[in-house]
């Protein structure tokens, strides 16, 4: 059972690998090379507007053509997580209210 | 030794740094108060940082439980959860990782999409660089002293980055006992946090085993953190176009696209528009990137404005 669980697959390696070795070279990048370089405005700002526009694109599909309770539950989400600042209270918040909400639509 | 590699330290100060450093001017900590205050060696540098991070840590250690139980619910096993919180330790992108985690593994979008979630990294640590060349600069062994900054460089993250700009800044006030071994403070505090992502993880992938997500409205937990990850890297009006942009491009794609391509495309298409429309108002251009991107003169645990504290384990609970 564990041992099964600690095994890891081939293509598990190389994703994980991959991800670890590009991450370490955004690390890295910046404390040895970017030093000299200038950066535009403009390459600045897409830079930091990137993490952002990543996390709206994964989670546009299912709160906006999701379904009711989807986009309910992402409203609520965005309010507890407004307020609150708190990671897992915002997820909670959004796991009951989806539970619920799929439970009144059936 | 240790107290000559710090009085060479201290003389070997980025002067001006890479232009204008704004706030953090480090030669304010290194002139006229560093001849007066005790010199810490870097040891307990290395400890001050892990102390400072605790209360960091530990709201960092309640989000990895939540990745240890996502993790495990998209299949993933100890091994492969100890190995992604080991060696990527960048939180939003192994989240977003999980969303792609159908074998066999799309392993070039995933390294992608990691590279894209990251890139701000190194905005942060183009930020610190000054003052890391400089303690790497001054070590006895160069060899030496560059290793030590590839391993400070690896646990550079959200949270210790703006733990260290804080430090740093204390620093040049003459508050911190002296001038800050800015590596020594990143690697002590990223040394905690590595360990608190670590064993979250792991804790969170065995506290879930064996509940069903679906019966409990858990598949909807990825939705619910990637929301609540995005409200903590709004800026303002300034994100409205990008954001809708990137939603809009993402819901197209999802349509027409296969597999999990529509999460590039909407983040690239976002950002570029941000990119591309009109800068905010009062901001330079072509600033050296040596520079603080915007938070950084703001000191620790302030989330900066300006992307550069953003995303990843850093955005809740500061």
């Amino acid at each position: 059972m564990s041992g099964e669980f600690l095994t890891i697959p081939a293509d598990s390696w190389t994703a994980l690998l991959a991800m670890a070795g590009v991450t370490y070279l955004t690390r890295v990048a910046g404390f040895f090379l970017m030093g000299r370089v200038r950066l535009t405005a403009r390459v600045e700002r897409w830079l930091s507007a990137l993490p952002g526009c990543m996390l709206v694109a994964l989670v546009a599909p299912v709160v906006l053509s999701g379904g009711v309770a989807e986009a309910v539950s992402g409203a609520l989400v965005l309010a507890v997580s407004w307020r609150t600042r708190s990671l897992p209270a915002a997820m909670v918040a959004g796991v009951a209210s989806i539970w619920l909400l799929r439970r009144l639509v059936a | 030794m240790r107290r000559t590699a710090d009085e060479e330290r201290r003389g070997n100060a980025p002067r001006g740094g890479n232009g204008p450093t704004g706030g953090n001017d480090p030669t304010g900590g290194n002139g006229p108060t560093g001849g007066t205050a005790p010199t810490r060696g870097a040891r307990e540098w290395v400890l001050a940082g892990a102390r400072d991070c605790v209360p960091v840590a530990l709201s960092v250690f309640t989000y990895g439980l939540v990745y240890g139980l996502l993790a495990a619910q998209a299949g993933m096993g100890l091994g492969e959860i100890a190995l992604a919180s080991g060696l990527i330790f960048a939180g939003a992108s192994q989240f977003v990782a999980l969303d792609m985690w159908t074998h066999p593994l799309p392993v070039v979008a995933l390294a992608a999409m990691a590279l894209a979630v990251n890139l701000r990294l190194v905005l942060m640590g183009a930020s610190v660089q000054p003052w890391v060349a400089q303690s790497a600069g001054s070590a006895r062994s160069a060899r030496f002293g560059a290793l030590k900054a590839y391993g400070a460089a690896f646990l550079l993250a959200d949270e210790n980055w703006a733990l260290t700009m804080g430090a740093l800044q204390r620093g040049a006030a003459g508050k911190a006992g002296g001038p800050v071994d800015a590596m020594a403070y990143l690697a002590g505090s990223g040394g905690l946090l590595w360990l608190a992502w670590l064993s979250s993880g792991l804790a969170g992938s065995v506290l879930g085993a064996g509940v069903d997500p679906a019966a409990w409205g858990l598949d909807f937990a990825f939705t619910a953190v990637f929301l609540a990850l995005a409200t903590g890297l709004w800026r303002g009006r300034a994100d409205l176009v990008p954001w809708v942009c990137a939603a809009l491009l993402a819901v197209l794609g999802e349509r027409f696209l296969p597999g999990k391509w529509y999460i590039l495309l909407g983040g690239l298409g976002g950002s570029l528009a941000a990119a591309l429309g009109p800068g905010p108002a009062g901001r330079a251009s072509g600033k050296a990137l040596g520079q603080a991107p915007g938070g950084a003169s703001r000191g620790g645990g302030a989330t900066g404005s300006d992307g550069s504290d953003r995303g990843g384990e850093g955005g809740h609970e500061r």
